[in-house]
């Protein structure tokens, strides 16, 4: 269920494969300022640059490790390049909203981000365990150890939660970190030494969870326009929403409820204790339905509410920008100028 | 083997059942998959198919969720089971040879499956 026992919960340990390069890895080293945008979800990325870190292909002709040498260009080259070289470690990355990858043997076994909420706030926040039973299985996780990496275990032996129940948030909340970062403009990003993580399961392929987060970014575009704008936009209910009340999924229910017209999807995620494309999904649902209106102007040029199941890429995005106020986020102490 | 997969493993012991997938019923990510993965469909548009039929089922009448789809063709039958949690739902997807398969047994046993899948 776990990987390898190459997985440590402490900066040592973990340079039992790649001695040179695992030491390496504790330095600090500065990514370039990279594509602004979306450095996760951009598709065609990792097309070989001359620095020689964003292949897939083994770059070492004599069998030796690969070398480092110069930064990856994005931060999808860069998790590439360490899944290929099963590394583990945390790459923190910069800007807004920033946020900390989790790696061990290369694979992404957490995101920790202000920009969606993590596993253990999802937890809490939903009401699956409560305040108690949370500070008594991180104390039993803390006497074996290794709180971080032994908490989800704990969890589960103590029956808090389920093991499928666990997986299941501890990946979609690497895919919603994933998601959430490539809202942002991605300064710069350091590596450094493993730190102790809540999680569960193998932990994600960065492939896969690039490819997720360009499928998620081009729904949202195709759907309603560009999600960064959407991440900004504040929404309340219709005159039509308590109408329809009655028969409408709980989900909606509780997001109609907590959307107040100051609420951005981000902050009605960490009300709720959900994802942040989640929302988002049931945001743009709901806004088809006619049941949110927006502070100030409606989006415009939102497509028709059928439902589209082949994607019609030669259509443009809707630009909501034209009407949808631009409203500045506010400044939060991790934010750093793009 | 993760959690996910062996739980979904268990279901390949249903008479005529050849695949199975957990998919986010509101993301459309696939968490797991089992068997012959790609005859469970692709997560993304059984998510978004099962959206389209949930607004629908709500808008017939009131306190009313969608429970099952079911989708019969001269083959095979399609079952995408909702998961219901404490957060967004999941759904169990089934795909199951029509010629070996009971359908009430099989789908009585996804929704058992998918009741344990929430414990």
């Amino acid at each position: 269920m776990t990987d390898g026992p190459r997985l440590a919960t402490t900066g040592e340990g973990t340079g039992a494969g790649h001695p040179p390069e695992t030491a390496n890895l504790g330095r600090a080293q500065i990514g370039s300022p990279g594509v602004p945008g979306v450095p996760f979800g951009e598709p065609d990325v990792p097309r070989p640059s001359p620095d020689g870190t964003a292949q897939e292909a083994p770059r070492a002709p004599d069998g030796q490790e690969p070398r480092q040498d110069a930064p990856a260009r994005t931060l999808r080259a860069l998790l590439l390049g360490l899944r290929q070289e099963a590394r583990s470690g945390t790459v923190r990355v910069s800007g807004t909203p920033g946020g900390t990858i989790h790696l061990r043997d290369g694979l992404i076994v957490a995101i920790e981000s202000p920009g969606t909420p993590s596993v253990e706030s999802a937890l809490l926040k939903s009401g699956r365990i409560d305040e108690e039973g949370w500070a008594r299985a991180l104390a039993t996780a803390r006497e074996t150890g290794a709180e971080g990496d032994a908490l989800g275990a704990t969890l589960v032996a103590q029956g808090l939660v389920g093991a499928v129940e666990l997986e299941v948030l501890c990946a979609a909340t690497v895919f919603e970190g994933a998601f959430a970062l490539s809202l942002g403009r991605t300064a710069e990003w350091e590596t450094a030494e493993p730190s102790p993580v809540l999680r569960c399961g193998p932990g994600i392929e960065p492939r896969a969870a690039a490819e997720e987060t360009t499928r998620r970014l081009a729904m949202v575009s195709r759907l309603w326009g560009p999600a960064a704008e959407l991440a900004r936009a504040r929404t309340r209910p219709s005159s039509q929403a308590e109408r329809a009340a009655g028969r409408l999924p709980r989900r909606y229910q509780s997001l109609l409820t907590a959307a107040n017209g100051r609420r951005t999807p981000r902050d009605l995620a960490f009300v709720l204790g959900r994802g942040l494309f989640g929302v988002m999904v049931d945001l743009i649902r709901m806004n088809d339905l006619e049941l949110l209106q927006w502070e100030g102007a409606r989006p415009a040029g939102r497509p028709s509410t059928a439902p589209r199941l082949i994607p019609t890429e030669q259509s443009p995005p809707p630009a909501p920008s034209a009407t949808l106020p631009r409203r500045v986020p506010r400044a939060r102490p991790d934010r750093l100028g793009p | 083997m993760s959690a996910i997969e062996a739980s979904l493993s268990e279901l390949l012991k249903t008479p005529g059942l050849t695949g199975a997938a957990l998919v986010d019923g509101v993301t459309g990510l696939t968490y797991g998959a089992v068997g012959d993965a790609p005859e469970a469909g692709d997560g993304a548009e059984t998510a978004e198919l099962t959206a389209l039929i949930t607004d629908q089922v709500g808008r017939a009448a009131a306190d009313n969720e969608l429970e099952s789809v079911i989708v019969t063709s001269a083959r095979r039958y399609l079952v995408v089971q909702t998961v219901r949690r404490t957060g967004d739902p999941l759904l169990l997807v089934a795909a199951l040879d029509r010629s070996r398969t009971n359908l009430a047994l099989a789908t009585r046993q996804l929704t058992a499956h998918a009741e344990g899948l929430a414990a």
